[in-house]
């Protein structure tokens, strides 16, 4: 398909217009954070006693939080932290996954039971119970958080790469490969790879969303990020313990994970639209 | 030249968890044949007699289940990795579908490419160009992706990215049967010039027996897995002596509305599974001259009827 009529497939829906523009959004917003943000400092972690806990004004639109910092400011820097989790996990989550899931089904047989055995295993466990479990073991932190989430995230990504592997290395094209002699790799990442990698993409797009959802929700439980780093689902946890008395703290950043995760999940279902209109949506 | 030494390749069915072998889907089942250097053999038979896996069985892309393919008197079924794909490029296939033969992702350019790239040739461009004139097409396709081009155009390019490599010997398994009946003439047409300027040898499997005609210097009829009858064209086409071949050509449509000759022999019944294969003689169900006791008891040997021609039937010659 050539890209104008990507483009226009695109553009048809307007949900996938606003989707699109929430990421484009974002992305800015995590770019120039240092000029957008009033109090860059507060932002960062530093304390502002004499101003706790304000409800919204003009100085501070969304209140202040229990050391007196910007919330505002803070949510804007949270973008930060959010979208270079977020694509982490997934990045990390693909590196791994998709060459296994290629691996176990262009070769089957044993190399297929193998592989399909170990994700088993990782399915197994419910999705952030895993997640918590590797985070526990690996210790606090944001690199930990992102290497839990992943580890627990390929095994999707393999089930999808070798099924789609599976019915494309059936292909003529494939076994026209074999006949020219081609090396098995080269099969795998001329011919194998680009044809099942569609339908990775359309669910990586729409788990960048749920990887950001999860890792606030690590966070949350104290297993992610760390203060004073400016951290969507660490702000929703210090404040819900003020959030009867002063809604604001926490809902502000509760308010961007929710938008974060709505335009990714609209993002992903633009994608799949443009890749391809028949393809059915995993539930999960 | 290819000699085919009673090649067998049985699919393993495999059932439950532990995929225990259940048995065996012979879908080639002790086939021999030869074909002479710059000839075209024709395989004909229905869908599922096992002759698109003989054509594969015997590039290798099936791994056989016993027997022995000699090329050029190098044992191919003898061959390690390494060295089968030194030979590769002197064996080449072309498919049925032209699209689904093609890498939807890759260009034109790139598609034929391949092959050239794979094994260190120069003047990749210069070559490109010079095979899409060979057969037919032009510069102005090699920036194009697949979907772009027509099934003929398509087939023009498998037969292009094949010919790459400069091979000796090419199966054409069903070259033209996904393609409109205008479009088949000029495909049949292209690969008929071709064999004469590259002195091409073909196993052309098909289950047209009028482009089988055209094309073919020597038939094999293969009915579950094993050959029925095998000879030259005439012999074969005018003096079919195995009652299913004789079946199949009686199905052969003739353009002459007041020809109603069809009565004699039309085909009847399907093709038994091949899991379940008939005793004895394997057509003995659909057989119009079927005798108890003889046909369903024992399976016929190929016996030579006169030079060349052999004939898989107890009353070979007297039917």
């Amino acid at each position: 398909m050539r890209k104008e009529e990507m483009l226009k497939i695109l553009f048809r829906n307007k949900l996938s217009i606003l989707g699109l523009s929430i990421i484009i959004a974002l992305v800015l917003i995590a770019i120039l954070a240092p000029i957008l943000a009033p109090y860059p400092e507060q932002a960062l972690g530093e304390p502002n006693l004499k101003e706790r806990l304000q409800p919204p004004s003009w100085k501070h639109p969304f209140g202040t939080d229990h050391l007196g910092r910007d919330v505002l400011s803070r949510v804007i820097y949270g973008t930060r932290t959010s979208l270079v989790i977020g694509f982490s996990v997934v990045a990390l989550a693909l590196l791994i996954g998709v060459p296994l899931g290629l691996i176990a089904g262009y070769f089957g047989g044993k190399m297929d039971l193998a592989v399909m055995r170990i994700t088993d295993i990782f399915l197994a466990f419910p999705p952030l119970l895993l997640a918590l479990l590797i985070a526990t073991t690996l210790g606090r932190g944001m690199v930990n958080a992102i290497l839990a989430l992943a580890i627990s995230w390929w095994p999707w990504y393999t089930r999808l790469a070798r099924g789609m592997a599976i019915s494309v290395k059936e292909r003529p094209y494939v076994e026209a490969a074999k006949a020219m002699g081609i090396a098995d790799w080269k099969i795998m990442l001329r011919h194998i790879l680009p044809n099942s990698i569609s339908p990775v993409i359309v669910q990586a797009t729409m788990d960048m969303g749920s990887a950001i959802l999860e890792a606030a929700a690590l966070s949350f439980l104290g297993l992610g990020v760390q203060p004073p780093t400016p951290d969507w689902g660490l702000m929703v946890s210090e404040g819900k313990d003020y959030f009867l008395n002063y809604w604001w703290y926490p809902v502000f950043p509760g308010l961007a994970i929710f938008i974060t995760v709505i335009a990714f999940n609209l993002l992903g279902d633009a994608v799949r639209e443009v890749i391809d209109p028949r393809l059915r949506r995993r539930f999960l | 030249m290819i000699r085919v030494e009673h090649l067998k390749k049985y699919f393993p069915v495999t059932q439950g968890f532990l995929r225990k072998k259940v048995l065996w889907l012979k879908a080639v089942d002790d086939v021999s044949f030869e074909i002479q250097d710059g000839e075209t053999f024709g395989l004909v038979g229905e869908s599922g007699s096992g002759k698109s896996t003989t054509g594969r069985t015997i590039l290798r892309l099936y791994e056989p289940t016993g027997g022995k393919v000699y090329f050029n008197n190098i044992e191919i079924t003898a061959l390690s990795k390494e060295e089968l794909k030194r030979i590769r490029p002197k064996m080449q296939i072309i498919y049925q579908d032209p699209y689904s033969s093609l890498n939807p992702r890759l260009t034109i350019f790139d598609i034929i490419a391949e092959p050239l790239r794979e094994y260190g040739h120069e003047n990749i461009e210069d070559r490109v160009l010079e095979l899409l004139e060979a057969v037919g097409l032009s510069e102005e396709h090699a920036k194009k992706y697949p979907d772009e081009l027509s099934g003929g155009q398509c087939q023009r390019v498998a037969i292009a990215r094949a010919l790459a490599l400069d091979p000796e010997f090419l199966v054409l398994d069903e070259p033209t049967s996904a393609l409109d009946v205008s479009v088949q003439a000029q495909v049949l047409n292209l690969l008929d010039s071709l064999q004469k300027e590259m002195g091409l040898t073909y196993l052309f499997i098909s289950h047209d027996l009028g482009v089988v005609r055209y094309l073919a210097d020597k038939v094999g009829v293969m009915y579950l897995g094993n050959l029925v009858e095998m000879g030259t064209l005439d012999q074969v086409f005018d003096n079919p002596m195995h009652p299913y071949t004789r079946m199949l050509l009686s199905s052969i449509p003739i353009p002459d509305p007041k020809a109603r000759s069809l009565k004699k022999g039309v085909v009847i019944g399907e093709i038994p599974s091949p899991l379940n294969p008939p005793k004895g003689c394997k057509f003995h169900p659909r057989c119009p001259f079927y005798k108890p006791g003889v046909c369903d008891a024992k399976e016929p040997e190929m016996i030579e009827v006169e030079r060349g021609h052999l004939v898989k039937c107890h009353f070979a010659g007297e039917l």
